[in-house]
């Protein structure tokens, strides 16, 4: 099982990030290096990317914010 | 003013300002999704490109304003130039890929709203009001795009760990200051209450938006593509822009409360200096321009 997890980073840790959105839904087949969801922070868009191919398990809903490091899906 | 020399006014304020962010560069007139689509398929295939140096074992060393990037199996190949050859116009000295382009009248939002409940509806009503809802990689909000709005597109390809978000909105802030400095215009960059898309990294000149950006933070192995996107009003009404924004994200379900005021748009801010006697590098609406020295 391959965690997915926010970077670190990349913005302040003091500005709210979120989810903005799932490209894929719980439960769907992914490939490794696939868009799977896009995180919002401070007016950008950063791609989340698949670490492994599998099937993906959401653990953090959309627009729930998130912080760096935090594990928001798995894949398996 | 006729309408045709405010016409006039237009293009030719719009091409001193892309001449002042890139000497000869080219100004893309685009036509709706494809032109926004090119934003990212440029960061794309920077990337792409940039993989490929690695994979066939060149090196890869790439400058970048003061800050230099060594890649894995750095040898000795100079991304910069590759890039100005590749895509051009480019940022010149700054190393990076720059795109100036103009769009038809329409609104673009992140390509998340496309998952709204009220996406569709609202995206019909602004499309039968004359405003045409596109969708695009970057972050944000609504923002309008039409001809006498100059977008500026920045493109890097970074290391992981050696760019934020912070750093790449003020690599494009910095270029677009001096840019309407060389306009006599000064700018800052900050947040103004009232505006539509409101971000810390808006171009503010006389406390009022000049400009909106926003970034895409594209990850590709140990490297990080990045766009950053400002949307400048040169000319037109702005107020008719956020009635165009507020009526949508009204119809979205959202509670927009803008102020017309917080816009401004170039073409007001010369009128104001050359009205003020102040140095605007040159310019000046044509009407007011000496015999002969257009």
């Amino acid at each position: 099982m391959t965690e997915v997890t926010v970077p670190t980073g990349l913005w302040d840790t003091g500005d709210e990030a979120a989810i903005s959105a799932w490209l894929y839904a719980d439960g769907d087949a992914v490939a490794a290096g696939a868009v799977i969801a896009e995180i919002m922070v401070e007016k950008s868009s950063f791609e989340l990317v698949a670490p492994a191919s599998g099937t993906l398990a959401i653990l953090v809903a959309a627009e729930i914010p998130v912080v760096q490091g935090q594990t928001v899906a798995r894949i398996a | 003013m006729t309408a045709a020399k405010a016409a006039q006014v237009a293009p030719d304020l719009l091409t001193r300002l892309a001449a002042a962010l890139a000497p000869g560069a080219i100004v893309e007139a685009g036509a709706g999704q494809a032109a926004v689509d090119a934003d990212a398929l440029t960061l794309a295939a920077l990337l792409a490109r940039r993989g490929t140096a690695d994979r066939t074992g060149g090196g890869l060393r790439d400058r970048i304003g003061d800050d230099t990037e060594e890649c894995e199996g750095a040898g000795a190949f100079a991304c910069g130039a590759f890039e100005r050859r590749a895509f051009e116009p480019d940022a010149g000295a700054a190393g990076a890929t720059l795109r100036l382009w103009t769009n038809r009248c329409c609104l673009v939002v992140p390509r998340s709203f496309a998952q709204r409940e009220r996406f569709a509806a609202a995206a019909a009503a602004s499309d039968a009001a004359g405003w045409p809802v596109f969708l695009r990689a970057s972050g944000g909000s609504a923002v309008v795009h039409r001809p006498g709005i100059l977008n500026i597109s920045l493109f890097a390809v970074r290391r992981a760990g050696t760019i934020d978000i912070a750093e790449a909105y003020r690599m494009l802030g910095a270029r677009i200051v001096a840019a309407l400095d060389v306009l006599g215009v000064p700018a800052t960059l900050g947040a103004v209450p009232g505006s539509y898309c409101d971000g810390r990294f808006n171009i503010v000149a006389g406390g009022r938006k000049l400009a909106g950006t926003a970034c895409l933070l594209r990850p590709v192995g140990a490297r990080i593509g990045m766009l950053a996107h400002a949307m400048l009003a040169v000319t037109g009404d702005v107020a008719a822009d956020v009635v165009a924004v507020a009526r949508f994200e009204a119809a979205m379900g959202l509670a927009p409360a803008y102020d017309a005021c917080a816009h401004v748009a170039l073409a007001e801010l010369i009128d104001a200096r050359v009205g003020a006697g102040a140095d605007t590098g040159g310019w000046q609406r044509p009407e007011a321009a000496p015999s002969g020295r257009r």
